[in-house]
């Protein structure tokens, strides 16, 4: 493509009028810094760009950090989506920002310092008092003489927009736990393989330089230097920022920990492992302030790490940012900010702030009911996670209610300019399109500055709503190119070459939250597995051609099924005969119902869930795998078939397979692995235990094809057939399943690589006797193994009092006392829950 | 008067405590009138350490943690205080109150901006309509202040009654002021939103009230437990302290321990138990006066 200064670069994109035009000027001429991405980009052809962006957005989908939820997984797109076309700043421009930005984290540090310090500013009567003491995020235990002089805000986040006349303004301040930061990094990194050429000939600044500085500064607030132990304080699994934060404790070398993994014992933060208790010197901290330390938030929920507050003051921990820092993220600061810049640097703002009025002053208050159709009303006071839908509500009622709110409260609302924020293309539908765009820039504290990361995350509305607002209806973003003046060098996270490691193994430091999800996570996707295979043999008697009553082993299915509510009980307790065409019709709804406990669905959710918490530590390849699983295992349309189903099972099985088969590979033979095939074999054999018991006492066990049955859900068809051929006998069945070590499905071997885990498993108990999981695990083996299978009826049915019911009745009793002992020991910590006086 | 004081609070629990966390106010503070010669705080099981400090209104908190300990908890304080009786009250040496009010609002001193911050809402001292029309039947034009907070006090205890079994820690003061019952803690509340509501400034004070009588005087309700009360700000004069729940001004048979913008600011044990079950607890508090003690305590 030929490119001049007054092609159009982006065809079918208009700029809507009004709104500053990132690309052209007025006189549609581009402006100078988008030359070289367009003559670069230009080389590509459009067939090989829109493959790579394709391959891009399929990568991102997979590694998305932006699903949070899986049982809404399915929800349409991401909101995060990302734009093939990335935002160009130059260097110049983006130097005055940086430099703004700076000023910002620092007044906003001094804020902080000031307001849970000396309060300086209410008494000079720069900041009214009712704004401080009537703020709901302002909290007793935050305020210390001592923090005057302490750092409170590390991390600080500003969304930015441009003005029509080009000037940047500051629309939102972050500074409790700002996100964001991951989803730069991850548009960063897949933008590099949409357009590796490009991002180099552009002379692109880097991101990993700020995040390397933020591995020095959280080194530094440590005191201990590349020896710090830092930890990730992430929000539980299934919050909205939890895959960031995961993303972000992997890429930076952190533990990520939530409340229950923390502890705090003699006024020091401490990290449960299996291993022990091991001190935290630095804690980065995602959620909010209040949600911190339930000792000393008397009022909030009961979240949180008891203590927290004390081992802080004692000078224990650093909370990175410190508590109660969200509170200048309040719009009603805004109002204030221009005076409050005066009064504690000495200067004017760098980068105005979006024009605010607090209603709580009189004349801001006049002058804002004359306004009421131009201005945004919006909550005085942020509480970070709540309250758009209430601005929202606001910006939908009319004039006449909302001055009637205003006056019933004043205090509590603000007043704000609409900004008519600058737009260019999004690529969307194969055609360019028109787009505003917001930033969201981040800094950090670096001795006694700040430094500003040289990129942002650009957010991408299609309306000009507050930001919060339009971020409802979900919101794509850009990749943010800061053209360096200078060639740019690369730069690494992974340690210098020339520094020798030390060589380590094992994992002792595992947090016994996450070996509890991974022994859980084993646990039920067997349980998925088994489920899936008896659902399969169900489905596959009732498509066949035979008689429903010609299939004699169908009633000890659907029985074994019942028993494990995967259907309803009313299906076995009426003979055959009338409900068996119901069966068909019900089977499919009955797989997929997500809000019964014991389905197949509630136990695939349950394996994403678990996954989806100790996705930091398993591959990529095998997160994949359960992420295709969540995708695919869906109720397809509303009359879903048998066959339908049949072949959803198939492809679940087939997953599941290809997950523990990863897993299996892929995994260090760390605690982690340990208790998760732990988890595996306890499933098995209890799945195991219970389908061959009830198959005994349905008496079944003498027919030929409830032997058969049992086989194929067993996977122990070829092995039979191999032996017997066709002859299939009791005795035979039972010596396959329960007894033979050399086969890896067998009752047997399960318990046999019980035991070789809990023999892994640390232990700091002396005497091997008081080891309960231990005599627990070799006992159950003994049991099977001296099992003398000669003893069973050949043809008959077993009886209650055979050797063989005697054996599954103690299993039956003993493997849940097995996983008792487990979880007692190792995961007992994560268990009780707290209570407040 | 000169008191001995004890407190004594247990905890029976079920099971086994993994581990509690608790900040205790139980120091008898230092006041105008009050000082406290002697606090001893004990608990069993012993913890490893107990860190005092003194938080943001300047009250003394103990924190301590217990590791693992069998089913029982007690945390007991000794305390001796000697209390100088308050001075009269003469409603010639009293502003109005619109007067008062008005300081409030002015005045932007390091104390100021204290007492500013006790008139404004707090966690569970919400404000209303209700409870302002309710306090205007006291607060007539230019009445002065002390003559008014009597009044009220006096109207706050005719018109609801001590009722133990009405409320909750959880009830609300809109509805105590529904049911018109509650404790002394529902009437602290409710006094201090009734002031606040107006634009005065009032503190939730915690502590004690002798437990016998002095010869011929009644016994006073909430003796045998934590006493709560409130102290209105009412400008020269400083702080006034009314005990709605005996209709009286707080003299020398109260003993002030903690005070704050509400019960969250001064509850006397906080704790957070992991394990352990449900509770039960017990709380015995016996303030003697120092000349009933038997011989040999003394």
């Amino acid at each position: 493509m030929q490119t001049t200064t007054n092609s159009r670069p982006f065809p079918g994109y208009v700029n809507a009028a009004g709104s500053y035009d990132e690309i052209t000027d007025g006189d549609g001429i581009t402006r100078p810094h988008w030359l070289k991405y367009i003559q670069s980009s230009a080389n590509l052809n459009s067939d090989e760009f829109s493959r790579r962006w394709t391959q891009a957005q399929r990568l991102l989908r997979e590694n998305s950090l932006a699903y949070p939820d899986p049982v809404s997984w399915k929800a349409e797109g991401s909101p995060w989506e990302l734009d093939a076309l990335p935002l160009v700043i130059d260097a110049a421009e983006w130097q005055q920002v940086s430099a703004a930005l700076k000023q910002r984290a620092t007044l906003l540090d001094l804020l902080l310092r000031d307001i849970y310090g000396e309060q300086r500013l209410m008494r000079e009567g720069v900041l009214p008092a009712e704004i401080i003491f009537g703020h709901p995020s302002f909290r007793l235990p935050y305020c210390n003489p001592q923090n005057s002089n302490d750092r409170q805000l590390h991390f600080y986040a500003a969304d930015l927009a441009r003005s029509p006349d080009g000037g940047w303004w500051i629309i939102n301040d972050r500074s409790e736990a700002p996100s964001g930061m991951g989803f730069a990094l991850q548009n960063r990194i897949a933008s590099s393989q949409i357009l590796p050429e490009v991002i180099h000939t552009c002379q692109v600044e880097r991101l990993a330089p700020f995040f390397l500085s933020m591995q020095k500064q959280l080194a530094r607030l440590s005191g201990r230097g590349s020896a710090a132990r830092i930890v990730v304080w992430s929000q539980a699994a299934g919050s909205d920022n939890y895959f960031e934060d995961a993303f972000l404790s992997r890429y930076l070398g952190y533990t990520l920990a939530e409340a229950g993994d923390l502890v705090v014992r003699d006024e020091r933060l401490h990290l449960k492992t299996l291993g022990g208790l091991s001190p935290i010197d630095v804690i980065l901290r995602r959620p909010n302030s209040e949600d911190c330390d339930p000792l000393e938030m008397v009022t909030s929920s009961s979240l949180g790490i008891p203590g927290l507050v004390q081992s802080s003051v004692s000078g224990n921990v650093s909370i990175v940012n410190s508590l109660g820092s969200g509170l200048v993220e309040s719009p009603i600061f805004m109002a204030f900010m221009p005076q409050i810049c005066v009064a504690l640097l000495g200067e004017p703002l760098a980068m105005p702030g979006v024009a605010t009025w607090w209603c709580g002053d009189e004349s801001s208050r006049k002058m804002v009911f004359d306004r009421l159709d131009d201005l945004i009303i919006k909550p005085a006071y942020r509480h970070r996670g709540f309250g758009r839908e209430h601005t929202r509500d606001l910006s939908q009622m009319n004039s006449r209610d909302l001055a009637d709110l205003i006056r019933r409260n004043p205090g509590r609302y603000v007043a704000q300019e609409r900004v008519v924020r600058s737009s260019m293309p999004v690529w969307s539908n194969n055609r360019f399109e028109q787009s505003f765009i917001a930033l969201r820039s981040f800094a950090l504290a670096e001795n006694d500055d700040y430094t500003v990361m040289q990129g942002a995350l650009t957010r991408v509305s299609r309306s000009l709503d507050p930001l919060e607002l339009s971020l409802l209806e979900g919101e794509r973003s850009k990749d943010t190119w800061v053209l360096a003046d200078r060639p740019v060098r690369p730069v690494t996270l992974l340690k210098g070459a020339e520094d020798e490691l030390d060589i380590r193994r094992g994992g002792v430091n595992l947090p016994s939250r996450a070996a509890e999800h991974f022994f859980w996570l084993g646990r039920h996707a067997v349980r998925a597995e088994i489920s899936g295979k008896l659902l399969r043999a169900v489905a596959l008697r009732l498509t066949s051609e035979k008689d429903p009553e010609q299939i004699p082993e169908l009633s000890m299915l659907m029985r074994v099924l019942a028993e494990r509510g995967q259907i309803e009980p009313g299906f076995v307790l009426n003979e055959i005969r009338d409900p068996l065409p119901n069966m068909e019709r019900a089977l499919p709804n009955a797989v997929f119902a997500d809000q019964q406990p014991g389905t197949l669905k509630s136990i695939v959710n349950e394996v994403v869930f678990l996954a989806s918490t100790v996705r930091d530590l398993m591959s990529l390849d095998s997160w994949r795998i359960i992420r295709q699983m969540n995708v695919d295992f869906w109720p397809m349309g509303k009359d879903k078939s048998l066959l339908d189903v049949l072949h959803q099972l198939e492809s679940l099985l087939i997953q599941l397979a290809a997950f523990s088969g990863h897993v299996t590979e892929s995994m260090t033979r760390t605690h982690a692995w340990h208790f998760l095939d732990l988890g595996r074999r306890l499933e098995y054999s209890i799945q195991m235990v219970s389908i061959i018991r009830t198959a005994v006492e349905q008496a079944k066990l003498s027919s030929h094809d409830a032997l058969e049955a049992l086989l194929e859900i067993f996977d122990g068809i070829m092995t039979y057939r191999s032996r017997y051929l066709t002859r299939v006998q009791l005795r035979a069945v039972l010596d396959l399943l329960i007894q033979d070590e050399s086969n890896p499905r067998s009752l047997a071997f399960q318990l046999e690589q019980c035991l070789l885990h809990v023999e892994q498993l640390p232990n700091t108990d002396r005497d091997e006797e008081v080891r309960a999981e231990y005599s627990l695990a070799s006992g159950l083996l003994e049991q099977v193994l001296k099992l003398d299978i000669t003893d069973i009826a050949q043809d008959d049915q077993p009886h209650a009092d055979d050797s063989l019911m005697q054996m599954l009745t103690i299993l039956e009793a003993t493997l849940p006392e097995l996983s008792n002992a487990i979880s007692l020991k190792y995961f007992y910590h994560t268990d009780p829950t707290q209570h407040r006086l | 008067m000169h008191y001995l004081i004890t407190h004594v609070t247990s905890y029976e629990y079920p099971e086994t405590v993994a581990v509690c966390h608790n900040r205790v106010r139980l120091t008898p503070r230092k006041t105008n009138r009050q000082v406290c010669h002697r606090f001893q705080l004990e608990v069993d099981p012993v913890p490893n350490s107990v860190t005092r400090q003194s938080d943001y209104f300047g009250n003394l908190t103990d924190y301590f943690s217990i590791h693992g300990f069998d089913q029982k908890l007690k945390v007991a304080s000794l305390s001796e205080v000697e209390v100088q009786p308050s001075l009269e009250l003469w409603p010639e040496d009293s502003e109005p109150w619109e007067s008062v009010r008005a300081n409030i609002k002015s005045d932007l001193s390091s104390q100021g901006l204290r007492i500013f911050q006790l008139s404004l809402a707090s966690s569970r001292v919400q404000l209303s309509e209700e409870l302002r029309e309710y306090t205007l039947q006291s607060f007539t034009n230019s009445r002065p202040i002390t003559d008014a907070v009597q009044d009220l006090n006096r109207r706050i205890h005719e018109d609801f009654v001590f009722d133990q079994e009405a409320t909750t820690v959880h009830t609300t003061i809109d509805e105590v002021f529904q049911l018109r019952r509650g404790v002394c803690q529902d009437f602290a509340h409710l006094a201090i939103g009734c002031l606040r509501s107006i634009g005065l400034a009032a503190r939730y004070v915690s502590g004690y009230v002798r437990t016998t009588p002095p010869p011929g005087a009644p016994r006073l309700v909430g003796a045998d437990a934590s006493h709560a009360w409130l102290s209105v700000f009412c400008g020269k004069l400083g702080w006034v302290d009314l005990d709605p729940t005996n209709n009286l001004l707080s003299s020398d048979s109260h003993i002030c321990v903690a005070w704050g913008r509400d019960y969250d600011d001064v509850c006397p044990i906080q704790g957070v138990f992991v394990g352990g079950g449900r509770h039960e607890l017990h709380v015995s508090v016996d303030v003697i006066p120092w000349d009933e003690l038997p011989l040999q305590n003394s």
